[in-house]
């Protein structure tokens, strides 16, 4: 904190911060001062031992950069830009040791190695290199005709330079190595020999050399021609003579087919050596042997064609536009040299061993040759006609002339013996004669084999055979076409199963052929198999197979009608007609038939033929023909799946409506058919052709599901429907006979209520809904009529309610109105638009007994007698028959019974018809409008819309009382909206009328404790039911509780 | 015989040259003063035939017109094509009130119904379409998709409707019962027409004949051949007196059959190619028909 200097001063409290700390330079005077110790670790700097600070950029931590003591530059450290390598990825980077050396090395290898100036060039190339290479530059900068450096190769420097000019002074001529001559001296007289050779080779090959260059040796690009070692001495690549080659390939300017592969160059050259005059040098002689060694097919190629895509080529350098002819050199052709010596080059040498292909060597035996074999020389009466023995050879023997018939010997033995050896010579051929012969020599009983006794008879015997063979096989191939006509005589086959029998047997319908069928029940298949059996095929097969004609035939020969011979050949006219196939065409009108007469008949006909086809035997038949004897087979079979009729027959109904309907077919058998389909039309359309709609008032088809989920949803109504409709199946099917679809019913009125009368009886009661869904819905709103208000819990909280039923009744009111508006437009016969009713489900009970059904809750009793009290005789529409209708809304035709209670839903509408309000008069609904209409005449009716109770009686025969299901949701809006609407308006009013409610309703109760008593031991309500009720009853109370606290803070 | 033949027109009493191409169809007016023809040139044309005289041209289709219908108190055309379109025309102005659109194909029948409030069409899209005239919707009232194949030709009665269909079959949509009848014929129904009294159908079928079915029973009360009719779509039509059955044939004839027995009563030369439709005056024995070659000619006694 403080240094010794200040130890004396005393501070106290916190030292200010200074600026100091906030400028950067003065921080750092302040470090000097060691007052580090104030800075945070993150605003500390680090330096060097000369104060600079060291590092700089990345958060002061990072790079040491930058001026003195970075990279170098006064930058600092910049990045340079990025170049990408991608594109000179493939440039090949030569790199040598050089530069990979430091500087002090490189001085070191510099000190070490001579360079040569190019002023001071020894060899004069780097002179040469100097000039082509300022003359390339020049080519770049001016244009020329002939691009490229190529006249400038031509044109050489004519300066030499000062090394040439010395070297000339001492005696060096050009294109001669410099170095010592020892190995030239060493070499002998075989070197002699060489330069021999050397002056006949430059005179052979002057031609190629420019006249003015004093170079005399064609040499190749690269100074590694291996045989050209020897001479390497004298004549030394390193000088760059410049040696005109002329272009004699085809390849394009330039292009050096040898450019990677330069061991091929010279093979090609010494090719063309070769053919310009071949046996010159042997150096080329040399190069000469190498390729027919490694390259068997060299030059075998079509010349002049090019390379095909099959052929495989070598080397890909190969000329292929060769002109003219290729031949190979075997041997070497140098006269004046010991053979020896190329050869023993050509094996021995790892440089000529290393130019065949790598990793192959020289076989040191040739390839063995395979045998070959020349192909046989076929005899000149060598017939290539191949001939069988039996069958195929039958006609040859066949065409042979039978021998003369001959006698038998006496010897029965000997006869024997004949006999048994000619059947089996003819079978196994004249082979075995011979083999016989052979065995037999000595037996005397076999004399007739070598032309002793009894020899005619062999071979007369024998032929026999042989023809009998002949004919066997014959047959054999016919067999399955000429079946019939052997059929009799031919007991060898008989055993095997023929084809026609095989169909038979199954049903099928033979081929059309002669009458040589007659028999063929009597064929010896048919024979074995039982009739039963054979039957029982038939029938097991009839259904895969088309039907048989030898059913029909079997018919044929069975005859139903015995005595009565005209039907009976009517009936055989029949069977043909139908197994012919095709359009069965009536029998002739002679027979005097009337038209029924006639498909009766050929019902008939048809049924009994049915029953052949199924195989019944004709004991079994004749019961058809006795009409009142069942069948007793068919009427066990039939009898589980049918009810019996009254039909006398009991051929079965099946048969009976199958068969009908074949020949029903068979009757129409031609167009036009007439079907009939059900179709709905649109609604907008029967609007629009001004029609009623046939289907008003049915459920809408459904429509379409989207989803998955939607069709489940939407299914779920039906579903429900059927369910409440499957109750009793008798009543279900009646009611919706006669109310949807059968108007015939409902018109007869009188029938109708009886039918009814007789289903009640019958009827099953159906649970109710849940109470609590339409209570949770009804009771809140106090939808009730105030006359229908529940008394008994309204009296604690008469107000309230009071109120909610006055806002009910404005809603009836208007409903009301709508109803009678409706009548009056019925009246005068015009369309009025109908309010829009309660969809839910609703159902009128009806109670035959004042009695009955009264055990109900007492609210609930309350109600209906209330009810009635205010609008009994008006309101109810009845009939004489003692029933009402009602006209029911809801999508699903319900039908309740209890305790002796039928709820009888009518009709069914749909909402949306119902809201367009259009007034159904079509005569197929009649009688049901009738008491439609008859209810739209109370105006009080609708009243019954809004109420939520199960049972109201209906007082005005005294025998009935009408129980109204399930208000629905629609009344329950209006009724909340009306209550808005109402409420102050009719404030005044309210005031009044409570008073009066209250004053009846306690007479209510007090009528209907009395009916409680009265009717709760008559009724026969189960304990069931009672329980339910009373959950009900409950449940309403605290819904009302409910519902009452909570309008209690809202109104006033 | 003769005389029955001798009151059947076959003079010709008109020419109506304007159409650009084959004339498809031909249709009276309901009294007959008038008629309407449309054809290949995507036009519809309204003509006064007794006096020979061509009134109005109605363009808009985008292609050829197949059946034109006129309302029966003649103040609404609707016609339909090739352009799957169905044009629903003001008669005066001459200007399209309402396209309707919906059929997948060409449109090959188009009636009103009796107090023009709907149009009923028939395709190619093998179905039968109802069209509301009054409101403003643009998709049908009914799409009928019973028919296997595509529909040739449509006929109303006040309750029904009737259509006939290359299916071979004939399907009755009795709009009041509710009820679909459907007469197989077994051959390709080309045209349905209706007796006036409207107990037949006659069904002309691709296999040149003509089938008159009871309407009651559905039998087929008889056949009427003569005529060619394989490929082309053709009209034939009852007589005003239903005495007689009218049809054209592809050989450019026009053949008159009685209706009873069947027999051909008359038939003449009519036109230089296809007679492509027929239609007979409500009232007076008067014949109005077209043809491929372009020309409506009127035929009378």
């Amino acid at each position: 904190m403080a240094g010794d200097d200040e130890s004396v001063c005393v501070y106290y409290g916190t030292p200010l911060v200074s600026e100091v700390e906030l400028n950067p330079r003065k921080r750092k005077a302040a470090l000097d001062q060691g007052k580090a110790c104030q800075v945070a670790p993150w605003n500390q700097e680090v330096t060097d031992s000369e104060g600079r600070r060291r590092f700089h950029g990345a958060f002061s931590g990072g790079f040491s950069a930058g001026y003195y003591n970075t990279v170098g530059s006064k930058e600092g450290w910049a990045p340079t830009a990025f170049t990408s390598s991608r594109q000179s990825r493939a440039d090949k980077k030569s790199q040598a040791a050089y530069d990979f050396m430091d500087e002090d090395e490189k001085a070191e290898y510099d000190a070490k190695n001579l360079e040569v100036r190019s002023d001071f060039d020894t060899f004069g190339s780097t002179a040469a290199e100097y000039a082509r290479r300022q003359a390339a530059k020049e080519i770049g900068d001016r244009p020329s005709a002939i691009p490229g450096p190529l006249i400038d190769e031509i044109i050489v420097p004519v300066n030499e330079s000062t090394g040439v000019k010395l070297l000339r002074l001492m005696g060096w001529r050009g294109g001669r190595q410099i170095g010592p001559k020892h190995i030239a001296a060493a070499s002998g007289a075989k070197r002699e020999a060489r330069k021999a050779m050397m002056s006949l080779a430059q005179n052979e090959s002057s031609s190629k050399i420019l006249p003015g260059t004093e170079e005399s040796l064609a040499v190749g690009e690269d100074g590694q021609l291996a045989d050209e070692e020897d001479f390497d001495i004298e004549v030394p690549t390193a000088t760059p003579n410049f040696v005109m080659n002329p272009k004699k390939d085809l390849y394009g300017l330039g292009f050096d087919p040898f450019k990677d592969a330069p061991e091929f160059r010279e093979r090609k050259r010494a090719r063309e050596e070769d053919r310009s005059g071949h046996g010159g040098w042997r150096g080329h002689a040399l190069a000469l042997k190498r390729p027919s060694l490694f390259r068997p097919n060299a030059g075998k190629m079509g010349a002049g064609f090019g390379i095909g895509a099959l052929e495989d080529l070598g080397d890909e350098d190969e000329d292929v536009y060769d002109q003219g002819m290729e031949f190979e050199v075997q041997e070497l052709e140098d006269d004046d040299k010991p053979p020896e010596k190329p050869q023993k080059l050509l094996l021995e040498d790892p440089l000529h061993k290393g130019s065949t292909l790598p990793g192959f060597h020289l076989a040191k035996e040739p390839p063995k040759k395979k045998p070959w074999f020349s192909p046989p020389i076929i005899p000149k009466n060598f017939s290539f006609v191949h001939i069988f023995n039996n069958p195929l050879c039958s006609e040859r023997l066949q065409d042979r002339p039978a021998p003369p018939a001959a006698q038998p010997p006496d010897d029965p033995e000997q006869c024997k013996y004949i006999e048994g050896l000619a059947s089996f010579v003819a079978k196994s051929g004249p082979r075995l004669e011979e083999i016989s012969k052979e065995k037999q020599k000595e037996n005397p009983m076999f004399g007739f084999l070598f032309g002793g006794p009894g020899h005619d008879y062999y071979v007369r015997r024998l032929w026999e055979e042989e023809q009998k063979l002949v004919k066997d096989g014959k047959q054999q191939i016919q067999i399955d076409n000429a079946q019939n006509e052997k059929a009799g005589k031919q007991s060898n086959f008989s055993s095997r199963l023929a084809a026609n029998e095989r169909g038979r047997m199954l049903g099928e319908i033979p081929l059309p052929k002669g009458p040589a069928s007659a028999q063929r029940l009597d064929s010896p298949v048919a024979s074995m198999v039982g009739a039963d059996d054979r039957a029982r095929l038939q029938s097991a097969l009839s259904s895969t197979f088309t039907s048989t004609s030898s059913a029909g035939e079997s018919a044929g020969n069975f005859q139903p009608f015995k005595n009565d011979l005209a039907k009976q050949s009517r009936f055989e006219q029949f069977l043909k007609g139908k197994t012919t196939g095709g359009l069965w065409k009536p029998v002739s009108g002679g027979s005097g038939l009337s038209e029924a007469e006639r498909s009766q008949e050929i019902f008939e006909f048809e049924t009994i033929a049915r029953m052949q086809q199924e195989g019944l035997t004709p004991d079994k038949r004749s019961h058809l023909n006795a009409p009142g004897k069942p069948v007793p087979e068919l009427v066990a079979v039939m009898g589980s799946r049918f009810t019996a009729a009254g039909i006398e027959t009991t051929t079965t109904l099946a048969e009976a409506a199958v068969g009908k309907e074949l020949v029903l077919r068979e009757l129409v058998k031609k167009y036009p058919i007439r079907e009939e389909n059900s179709w709905r039309p649109a609604p907008l359309l029967c609007k629009r052709f001004d029609l009623l709609d046939p289907f008003a008032g049915k459920a809408p088809p459904l429509p379409k599901p989207r989803s998955r989920t939607e069709s489940f949803i939407l299914l779920t109504n039906p579903v429900e429907s059927n369910l409440e409709l499957r109750h009793p199946p008798s009543q279900a099917n009646f009611t919706q006979k006669s109310v949807i679809q059968d108007p015939k019913i409902s018109e007869s009125d009188e029938r109708y209520g009886e039918e009814l009368e007789q289903i009640n009886e019958k009827i099953e009661p159906i649970p109710e809904r849940p109470v609590d869904l339409y209570k949770a819905i009804f009771s809140d709103d106090s939808d009730d009529d105030d006359e229908l208000a529940e008394p008994a819990q309204l009296s604690a909280h008469a107000g309230d309610a009071m109120k909610r039923a006055e806002a009910a009744n404005t809603a009836l009111n208007r409903l009301v109105a709508g109803d009678f508006l409706e009548s009056l437009g019925k009246e005068l016969g015009l369309e009025v638009p109908e309010i829009t009713r309660p969809t839910g489900d609703r159902a009128e009970v009806k109670e035959r007994d004042g009695g009955l059904g009264r055990s109900k809750n007492n609210d609930e009793y309350r109600r209906g007698e209330s009810k009635l009290q205010s609008s009994a005789p008006v309101e109810v529409a009845r009939d004489q028959r003692g029933f009402s209708m009602r006209h029911e809304k809801s999508p699903l035709g319900r039908q309740l019974h209890k305790n002796g209670t039928v709820v009888e839903d009518v009709y069914r509408r749909d909402s949306q018809q119902s809201s367009r309000g259009k007034v159904l008069q079509s005569d197929t609904n009649e009688a049901l409008f009738g008491v439609k209409t008859r209810r739209l005449d109370v105006p009080d009716a609708p009243r019954r819309w809004g109420d939520d109770t199960s049972s109201a009686r209906h007082t005005a025969t005294g025998k009935e009382a009408k129980v109204s299901h399930v208000p629905s949701t629609v009344s329950r809006y209006d009724d909340t909206e009306s209550e808005s609407d109402s409420d102050k308006e009719k404030a005044l009013a309210k005031q009044i009328r409570r008073e009066e409610r209250r004053l009846k309703r306690e007479k209510e109760k007090r009528k209907h404790k009395h009916r409680k008593n009265h009717s709760s031991d008559k009724s026969g309500k189960t304990k069931k039911e009672k329980s339910r009720e009373k959950e009900r009853h409950h449940h309403r109370k605290r819904k009302r509780q409910r519902t009452e606290s909570s309008s209690g803070t809202s109104s006033p | 015989m003769a005389g029955a033949a001798a009151g059947l027109p076959s003079k010709e009493a008109a020419i109506l040259k304007g159409h650009e191409g084959a004339v498809l169809a031909v249709r009276f007016n309901k009294d007959g003063k008038y008629c309407l023809s449309c054809g290949k040139d995507r036009s519809l044309r309204l003509w006064n035939p007794h006096k020979g005289i061509h009134i109005k041209t109605y363009n808009g289709h985008a292609r050829d017109v197949r059946d034109v219908a006129v309302s029966s108190d003649n103040s609404k055309l609707s016609s339909c094509g090739g352009d799957r379109q169905l044009l629903y025309w003001d008669v005066s102005s001459g200007r399209i009130i309402r396209k309707f659109q919906g059929h997948d194909a060409e449109i090959n029948s188009v009636k009103f119904n009796e107090y023009a409030a709907a149009l009923i069409s028939g395709g190619g899209d093998r179905s039968v379409r109802a069209w509301d005239c009054r409101s403003n919707r643009f998709d049908p009232i009914q799409v009928i998709d019973t028919f296997k194949d595509s529909v040739t030709s449509v006929q109303l009665t006040k309750t029904e409707i009737i259509a006939g269909s290359v299916d071979g079959t004939v399907r009755t949509f009795d709009i009041r019962n509710g009820r679909e009848i459907v007469d197989d014929l077994g051959q390709s129904v080309n045209s349905v027409a209706l007796s006036y009294d409207e107990g037949c159908i006659l069904a002309s079928c691709l296999d040149s004949t003509i089938r008159l079915l009871d309407r009651a029973s559905g039998e087929q009360l008889q056949e009427y051949k003569g005529h060619e009719n394989k490929a082309f779509k053709m009209d034939s039509c009852l007589t005003n007196t239903d005495a007689h059955v009218v049809s054209g044939s592809e050989d450019g004839r026009v053949f008159y059959w009685d209706l009873v027995d069947g027999v051909l009563v008359k038939s003449f030369k009519a036109h230089a190619a296809v007679v492509t439709s027929v239609s007979y005056h409500p009232t007076e024995s008067c014949m109005l028909t077209s043809s491929v070659d372009g020309t409506i000619r009127m035929w009378k006694t």
